[in-house]
C-alpha cells in the first residue's frame, strides 16, 4: 500500500507471486468449501421450515394455520421446557391473537346453583396451587407410524414439561355449587372454526375427574403468564392426561347433568383410541373410546441421533421419562439393540406428573454403529412395548425408542 | 519500517503468505470437520424472544410452500385453505388415491368443506400431483 516510489519493479514481481500463492489458497479453500456445500444440499428436507412466531424461538412448522409448532430437541436438556420453546398446537383458526383483560371473563355455568363470572384478577385472588406436569399432544411422534397416518406430522417435539400455577378446578366448581345431578363438565376456549359447519373445540371431563385436586385453571407457566400461543390468559391443566383436554384460552366451563351427556365432535368423533385391542390398517377396531391418560414413555436426549462419539471414552447419556401420573420408578438403557439392559440413575423428582430426568454412562467397546435404546417402568409396573401399537389416529405412541450413534 | 533489502522483504512476505496459507487450509479442514457433526436445527444464538402485548393483536408469520403445477391447483389453494394452510398438506406423507379421496371426503362430511362431489375428485387429482403415490 505504502510502497516507496523507487521500487515499481519489485511491486509488479510480488503481485505475480501473490497471484500464484493466493490462487493456491483460493483453490484449496474452494475444494474444501465445495465439500461443505455438498453436505448442506444433502441435508434432509424435513428439517424445514422453521419460523419464529410471536413470543417463540424458531420452531419447526407442522402447520402455520392453525399454528402447530414443534419444540426443538435440545430444549429437553432442561427439566422444565422454557415457555418460548414450548410446543404449540391449535385446531381451529381463528385463534386468539389478543385478549383484553378488562373485558375478559371466565364463566362457570350450567348445572350449578351459583354461576360465576370471574376476571383474571378475581382468579388470582383465589388460593393458588402449583404443579409440574407434562403436556403431550396425543399425536406426538405421529410421523413415525408405519404405515403413515394422515394428520399433523409431528416428530417427538409435541411435548413439554412446565410448572403450572392457577386455581384448582374443584375450588371453582365448589364455589359455583354443583347441583345434585351434575355428570360432566365441558371446557371451551376462544378459538373458533372459520365456517359454521366446523365443530367448536370443546372437551369434557366426568365430574369425579374434574374434582381431582391436580386439575387446574392455570394462569402461569414456569412463573410467567402463559404465552398467547399456549393459551393466554388461562388454560385447563389436566395432569396425566393427553394435551387434547388442556383447553387453551379457556372462557367457558359448563356443567352438564345426567340427562344431557356431552356429544360434542371433539369427544365423540375425534381423539378416539381403539379400546384395548390393537388395530391394523386392514382391520380397524369397532370399539373405540376417547383417549385419556398418557402411557409410559422415555427418550434419550443426549447424544442425539447420528452423533459421532469418540472410542474408549465414557459417554454421558441423559434423557427424560414420564407417564400418566403413577410416577417413574425405573429407567434402563441398552447399547446392543435390546439384548442387555442396565439401570440408569434417576434425577430430581419434580412430582409424579413431571418429566423425570435419567442419566447413565456408557463406554463404547469398539468402533461402529450402535443402537441405543431406553425404556421406563412406572409405579404401576407398566412399561413400553418393543413394537409400535399402530392406530388410525396415530395417537399414544410409546414404543421403546432407538437412537443410532457412531463410534469413531 | 527501517531499511530492508528487497530480498529480506521477499523472505518476510514469503513467511507471511505461507503462514496464511497454512491457516487457511487448517480453517477449511476444521470447518469441514465441524460441518460433519449432526445438523442442529435453528442457531443456538438466537435474538431474545419478544413477548407481544396481550391486548393488541399480533400477526402470525407464515411460509407457504411452493405448490407444484398441475390441474386444479387453484381450486385446491382456494378451497382447502379456508380451514388450514397448504403447509399442513405439504408436510403430509405420500398417500395413494384411495386414501386422499377418504381424507377429502372427511373434510366435506365432517368439517363442512364447501365442495360439490365433482370438486372432491378434482381436489384429489391435485393432491395426487402434490403428495400422491401408487397404491
Amino acid at each position: 500500500m505504502d510502497q516507496p516510489d523507487d521500487r515499481p519493479d519489485f511491486r509488479i514481481r510480488l503481485t505475480r507471486r501473490q497471484w500464484l500463492r493466493w490462487g493456491t489458497v483460493a483453490g484449496i479453500a474452494g475444494i474444501a468449501s465445495k465439500g461443505c456445500s455438498r453436505r448442506i444440499e444433502e441435508a434432509p428436507a424435513e428439517v424445514e421450515p422453521y419460523l419464529r412466531f410471536p413470543g417463540k424461538v424458531a420452531m419447526r412448522v407442522i402447520s402455520d394455520r392453525a399454528p402447530c409448532l414443534e419444540t426443538p430437541w435440545r430444549y429437553y436438556r432442561e427439566d422444565l421446557t422454557p415457555n418460548e420453546a414450548f410446543f404449540v398446537r391449535w385446531h381451529l383458526q381463528a385463534i386468539p391473537t389478543a385478549v383484553d383483560l378488562r373485558t375478559w371473563r371466565l364463566r362457570v355455568g350450567g348445572h350449578v346453583n351459583k354461576p360465576l363470572e370471574l376476571s383474571l384478577d378475581d382468579l388470582k385472588k383465589m388460593k393458588a396451587t402449583s404443579i409440574v406436569a407434562v403436556n403431550q399432544c396425543s399425536g406426538n411422534s405421529r410421523s413415525y407410524f408405519e404405515p403413515r397416518v394422515p394428520g399433523g406430522q409431528w416428530g417427538h417435539g409435541a411435548m413439554g414439561n412446565a410448572r403450572w400455577t392457577g386455581v384448582p378446578l374443584c375450588d371453582l366448581l365448589k364455589r359455583a355449587d354443583l347441583k345434585a345431578k351434575a355428570k360432566q363438565v365441558t371446557f371451551d376456549g376462544l378459538d373458533e372454526g372459520p365456517l359454521p359447519s366446523v365443530p367448536d373445540f370443546i372437551k369434557a371431563l366426568d365430574v369425579p375427574h374434574a374434582l381431582q385436586p391436580e386439575v387446574l385453571v392455570a394462569y402461569e407457566m414456569n412463573g410467567k403468564p402463559l404465552p398467547m400461543l399456549n393459551g393466554f390468559p388461562v388454560r385447563l391443566v389436566v395432569p396425566g392426561y393427553f394435551a387434547t383436554y388442556w383447553v387453551k384460552a379457556l372462557t367457558t366451563i359448563n356443567v352438564l347433568d345426567l340427562d344431557h351427556p356431552f356429544d360434542g365432535f371433539w369427544m365423540q368423533k375425534a381423539y378416539l383410541l381403539p379400546d384395548k385391542a390393537n388395530e391394523s390398517p386392514h382391520a380397524l377396531s369397532k370399539n373405540v373410546a376417547p383417549i385419556g391418560r398418557m402411557v409410559v414413555r422415555s427418550f434419550l436426549v443426549r447424544p442425539e441421533a447420528d452423533e459421532r462419539l469418540p472410542l474408549g471414552k465414557p459417554v454421558a447419556l441423559d434423557g427424560i421419562a414420564f407417564d400418566g401420573g403413577e410416577g417413574i420408578k425405573q429407567v434402563q438403557f441398552s447399547a446392543d439393540g435390546g439384548s442387555s439392559w442396565s439401570d440408569a440413575k434417576l434425577g430430581d423428582d419434580l412430582g409424579k406428573f413431571s418429566f423425570r430426568r435419567w442419566r447413565a454412562e456408557w463406554t463404547p467397546p469398539q468402533r461402529g454403529s450402535y443402537a441405543l435404546q431406553v425404556r421406563a417402568v412406572n409405579g404401576a409396573g407398566q412399561t413400553q412395548p418393543t413394537e409400535p401399537i399402530w392406530n388410525r389416529g396415530g395417537y399414544a405412541q410409546n414404543v421403546v425408542e432407538t437412537v443410532r450413534v457412531h463410534v469413531v | 519500517m527501517a531499511e530492508a533489502s528487497p530480498i529480506q522483504h521477499r523472505t518476510r512476505r514469503g513467511v507471511l503468505v505461507w503462514t496464511l496459507l497454512a491457516v487457511a487450509v487448517t480453517t477449511a479442514i476444521a470447518f469441514d470437520a465441524l460441518r460433519d457433526r449432526p445438523r442442529l436445527p435453528p442457531p443456538e444464538t438466537e435474538a431474545p424472544v419478544e413477548m407481544p402485548p396481550t391486548d393488541r393483536a399480533f400477526v402470525l408469520p407464515s411460509d407457504p410452500p411452493d405448490l407444484p403445477l398441475g390441474p386444479h391447483r387453484e381450486e385446491f389453494a382456494v378451497s382447502c385453505t379456508i380451514c388450514h394452510s397448504t403447509r399442513l398438506v405439504a408436510n403430509q406423507p405420500h398417500f395413494p388415491q384411495k386414501k386422499w379421496a377418504e381424507i377429502v371426503h372427511k373434510m366435506v362430511a365432517v368439517y363442512g368443506a364447501p365442495l360439490a362431489p365433482d370438486d372432491e375428485s378434482r381436489i384429489v387429482e391435485y393432491l395426487m400431483t402434490m403428495r400422491g403415490r401408487p397404491e
